[in-house]
């Protein structure tokens, strides 16, 4: 037998025709013995009732426009941005090395300021590119806000 | 879950990434819509939908060939929108006009509001199992698989759901 508590559980399943046949005849012979259930019952309707409006629509299709090639792009592209992400940085660093390279030969200036400058140099070239692989990357999301209207 | 999957999965695990495109049409509605139920916004959704798929494909060699796909595909959505959501410190935003540009105009949208926002008041576990029966209308049994969860457990939460709703429903005089 089943008690209030699971009857009520079970309504749901009863009004969207999931319940086993079974306990169809159970759950029903239940409700029809008793009235705080028959209620809960009455309770369930009104708020599916309430919350049919909710259901959200299906997407236009035209929405999938390119959305599997986005995808692609993106699966494809990771080698290639870690490549390019690595060559620049190496080139930038150097470019810097290049540009200090006088001050890091002078035997004046003590080790540690030379050290403090090669990070700075470091640290900006890995900003830089990040900065520039988030301009392109913002570029191209904005493309499928157009394509969607 | 279909055989299908298990099929596009060792094809992409043999290294045809083409194949790949067999699941994300078979799912890039669902996961949409997840997406967008959670974070409520169509564009946030398109792109998160978008990189879950490819985290998914960057870890598929992770995944249990034994077991269906689309609960773990699910995690990983789920997980992303999530993290996305804490990263800006913001909650869903729930006062939508309509969705897709479409105005419903048959229903009465403030009280539609007011149901959208009591549910985003819920817990998250309470808020999940609605969002999934209503806005996106999946059958019991369906939540059941996609949660991986017994169904009976399914239908407690959802019996602890709608009484919170409904308390919730009562303090703005619904
Ligand atoms: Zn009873």
């Amino acid at each position: 037998m089943m008690n209030h508590q699971e009857v009520q559980e079970k309504i749901p399943l009863y009004v969207a025709g999931e319940l086993p046949a079974v306990e169809v005849a159970e759950l029903e012979a239940h409700l029809e013995s008793c009235e705080s259930c028959r209620h809960e019952l009455e309770e369930f309707r009104k708020m599916e009732e309430m919350l049919a409006p909710l259901r959200l629509p299906d997407p236009p299709d035209e929405l999938w426009d390119g959305y599997w090639s986005g995808i692609y792009n993106r699966m494809e592209r990771r080698l290639g941005w870690m490549l390019f992400s690595l060559g620049a940085i190496v080139l930038l660093f150097f470019g810097f090395y290049r540009l200090v390279e006088g001050m890091l030969a002078d035997p004046t200036v003590p080790p540690l300021i030379k050290w403090g400058v090669l990070f700075i140099g470091g640290g900006l070239a890995i900003l830089l590119v990040s900065v520039i692989r988030e301009q392109l990357f913002h570029r191209k999301n904005e493309r499928y806000r157009e394509v969607r209207r | 879950m279909p055989v299908e999957d298990n099929a596009c999965i060792q094809a992409v695990l043999a290294g045809d990434k083409e194949a790949f495109s067999g699941i994300v049409e078979r799912y890039r509605k669902r996961a949409f819509l997840m997406a967008y139920t959670i974070v409520r916004n169509e564009q946030d959704a398109y792109d998160l939908s978008q990189e879950a798929f490819i985290r998914a494909y960057r870890n598929l060699k992770k995944f249990d060939l034994d077991r269906p796909f689309f609960p773990w595909f699910y995690r990983i959505l789920k997980n992303r929108c999530l993290s996305f959501l804490r990263k800006r410190k913001q909650l869903a935003e729930v006062s939508i006009e309509g969705v897709f540009g479409l105005k419903s105009a048959e229903i009465d949208l403030d009280r539609a509001r007011l149901v959208r926002e009591c549910i985003a008041a819920l817990p998250e576990n309470a808020r999940e199992i609605l969002n999934l029966r209503y806005y996106q209308g999946y059958s019991y049994r369906e939540i059941a698989d996609i949660l991986e969860k017994p169904i009976g457990s399914v239908m407690s939460g959802l019996f602890y759901a709608r009484k919170k709703l409904k308390e919730l429903l009562q303090e703005k005089g619904l």
